[in-house]
């Protein structure tokens, strides 16, 4: 390499170094009442009484800051748009109806980058940098990553769309899950089992962590439980080019139903291998398999239509007031509607819940908030369905029990949903539709 | 032998068949042109979505399909030895190997930048399932195992029957001798090329057919490949088939008895097994030359 090139490329890395960490040191983009601002992030960061940060640097004054840690880049980045118009329509609520504790309400988004790196660089900047009040929006990946620091920090926390079975008796303290756990998953397909009479289940289980937790839920509940037989448990590995000996044992013993936990590469060959032999009976899909490519299989000649696969995924209770509510004033920014895939709504909930935990507190003191928020998603308490309702119940001494958008979120002792709200899916007319709502009866929980 | 015994061997047949030929065509390119060819695998993806795209988009009969897909590749195979492979031949086998794995990476983003990164199903049936006492067989199956033998019947008269075939016999045997003799090596190169390439255009229509399509097919299929080479003996055609159907076979009966999350396990299993108790091979009678 020439000298002259050779300084080109050390100038280019140090340019390019200087640039990523640039970056890392990143902007915010804020929202007061409903009006996107940036700001840089220079706000410092002070401790209150016990060592908590809570009430950072603002004391009694200015805007309450509800922190976003999100992935506005990377892998997330396609809910980014959604989950952010869900929040706006929360935070707008919020200050239309006067602020919290008379002081208006300020949404400081911080890009986690959508890796674990990005979520403790950003949980550093949005705490230290930005001072927020309480946080929501963080990933699973994100959200165990600093699961220990917002625990530390007494920083109330909701994760709106957050699988992982790691938060399954992690929370209920300062950090609340406001969907379904993945092990839910495996609960509800046995509810089905169950609720369809099946005694007798077989398994084809992918030997994956996302694939194998709700399946090994499935299976002890269908057993223990239910009191059902699991006449085979087949598990595989991915990226082979057929299943059919996986797919004989499953179907030797003749079980009723077959219940697939899988990605869907290998559950459509499993599903072709199926109809070609033409075992019969039917399966219950694990989420993953409620793709679009699945559903067209059915155009190929795969009989799976009109109830021989079944499958649940998350659902919002589009019933609720808070729903019917909601659902025009995203669409109104969006020009969608709301979608459960998405967790808009989840996103929405946790800010009013957040909002009426400070409410109910009187403060925005960390420790005083976190005490409110399971209080107020479980009964007993006047049920509201909104953020205004909420406060004047609150000021009128009463108890609440608020009801959100995406479902009723009450709360067990670890923050999670009791029975998040499930659509039972089918495949009609060669896609998949949701033709029943199904509560997950927490009876069934191991 | 029980019902479940036989029932796993005609899975096995199966997937032995197709193993089979994808590795042919491998182990022709290493004895000729002496070194492993890592994108070989590639070639087989590329057979797989060319089968799709035919079926799929141009709508056309499954076998004719088949034919475009293998003639393609295989062509496809003969530039690629000419603008990739014979530049660094006289560097020696490492450096093709390297260059193979190389290619073979390059192909993979190809592939996945022309065709994308979904999976997909061919939109094709796979007949009627028939039952054979405690066993039952597809009609796609019989099909695939039928034109698998048939491919190594034909494939056995051109290496054993023709000119072109009797140069590559030699050709592989030993190429400066060949060469000596005024057999044209570069001819016999390109004829060599093309037949495996295309044999591995038709084994990614295989695996399409019974399987998926999608762009990761070569990276899990070109280890097996090795496997079945290796056991074969590299230089030996028969070692070769029969290597691929004892794999086929032992991957799908061992799910009689273990777990079939073992199943690559057990290809492996067997390669080592077959290594130490005859290292040159099944079929080879001396002692393996090194690439």
């Amino acid at each position: 390499m020439k000298p002259g090139l050779r300084q080109m490329v050390i100038l280019a890395v140090i340019a390019l170094v200087a640039a990523a960490c640039g970056d890392a040191g990143g902007e915010a983009d804020t929202t007061v009442g409903g009006d996107t601002t940036t700001s840089a992030g220079s706000e410092a960061t002070t401790t209150a009484g016990d060592g908590a940060t809570s009430t950072a640097g603002d004391g009694e004054e200015g805007p309450i800051k509800f922190g976003m840690l999100i992935g506005v880049t990377g892998d997330y980045a396609p809910y980014y748009d959604v989950s952010k118009a869900g929040a706006d329509v929360a935070i707008a609520e919020i200050n239309d109806a006067g602020g919290v504790l008379g002081r208006q309400v300020e949404l400081v988004v911080v890009d986690n980058k959508s890796t674990v790196e990005g979520a403790v660089q950003g949980f550093s900047q949005i705490v230290d940098v930005e001072g927020v009040h309480v946080l929501g929006g963080p990933e699973s990946d994100g959200a165990i990553a600093n699961l220990q620091a917002i625990k530390d920090l007494q920083l109330p926390t909701i994760c709106p769309a957050c699988g992982t079975s790691e938060l399954d008796e992690a929370g209920g303290d300062y950090i609340w899950r406001i969907t379904g756990s993945d092990s839910d998953g495996g609960l509800i397909a046995a509810q089905f089992a169950r609720d369809a009479g099946y005694t007798r289940v077989a398994m084809l289980v992918q030997n994956t962590e996302g694939a194998s937790a709700p399946a090994d839920v499935f299976k002890q509940v269908f057993t223990e439980i239910i009191g059902g037989e699991v006449v085979a448990d087949v598990r595989f590995d991915p990226g082979q080019s057929s299943y059919q000996a996986q797919v004989d044992q499953a179907f030797a013993d003749e079980p009723e139903v077959v219940y697939v936990g899988s990605g869907f590469e290998a559950g459509g060959i499993i599903l072709t291998e199926w109809q070609r032999r033409g075992y019969g009976g039917g399966f219950l899909f694990s989420p993953d398999m409620v793709v679009p490519e699945i559903a067209a299989l059915t155009e190929q000649g795969v009989e799976i239509g009109d109830g021989v696969a079944r499958a649940a995924i998350a659902a919002y209770d589009t019933g609720s007031p808070a729903y019917e509510s909601y659902a025009p004033r995203y669409e109104a920014i969006t020009g969608e509607q709301p979608t459960p895939g998405l967790y808009d709504a989840n996103q929405y909930d946790q800010y009013i819940i957040l909002a009426l935990a400070i409410t109910a507190a009187g403060t925005t003191d960390g420790p005083a908030v976190a005490a409110e928020i399971t209080e107020l998603l479980n009964p007993p308490g006047t049920t509201v369905y909104s953020y205004a309702d909420g406060v004047a119940a609150i000021e009128a001494g009463e108890d609440i029990d608020y009801h959100g958008a995406s479902s009723s979120l009450d709360v067990n002792e670890f923050g999670n949903l009791s029975s998040p709200n499930f659509g039972e899916q089918n495949i009609v007319d060669g896609q998949w539709s949701q033709v029943a709502t199904v509560e997950l009866d927490p009876s069934l929980r191991p | 032998m029980t019902p479940a015994d036989m029932q796993n061997i005609i899975f096995g047949l199966v997937t032995g068949s197709i193993l089979a030929i994808a590795t042919v065509g491998f182990s022709m390119i290493r004895q000729t042109e002496g070194f492993i060819n890592i994108a070989h695998g590639q070639l087989l993806t590329l057979g797989a979505f060319l089968g799709y795209f035919f079926v799929a988009t141009l709508e056309m009969n499954v076998f004719l399909a088949g034919l475009a897909s293998m003639l393609l590749v295989g062509l496809f195979g003969v530039l690629l030895s000419i603008v990739v492979f014979r530049p660094v031949a006289k560097s020696g086998p490492l450096a093709q190997l390297f260059t193979s794995i190389g290619l073979a990476y390059l192909l993979f983003g190809l592939i996945r930048v022309v065709f994308g990164a979904n999976v997909t199903f061919f939109p094709t049936g796979f007949g009627g399932r028939l039952d054979l006492g405690p066993v039952n067989v597809t009609v796609g199956e019989i099909l695939i195992i039928v034109v698998a033998a048939t491919v190594v019947g034909l494939l056995a008269l051109f290496l054993t029957q023709t000119r072109l075939g009797t140069w590559i016999r030699a050709t592989a045997s030993n190429p400066e001798l060949a060469r000596l003799r005024g057999i044209p090596v570069n001819r016999v190169s390109y004829a060599v090329w093309f037949v495996a390439s295309a044999l591995a255009g038709l084994a990614g229509v295989m695996v399409g057919l019974i399987g998926n399509v999608h762009s990761e097919l070569g990276w899990t299929q070109i280890l097996i490949i090795l496997a079945a080479a290796v056991l074969g003996g590299l230089g030996s055609i028969y070692g070769v088939l029969a290597a691929g159907l004892l794999l086929g076979l032992a991957m799908d009966l061992s799910a009689l008895i273990i777990p079939t999350s073992y199943r690559t396990v057990v290809a492996f299993g067997v390669l080592i097994l077959g290594l130490l108790l005859r290292p040159q091979g099944l079929f080879a009678a001396k002692g393996r030359r090194e690439a």
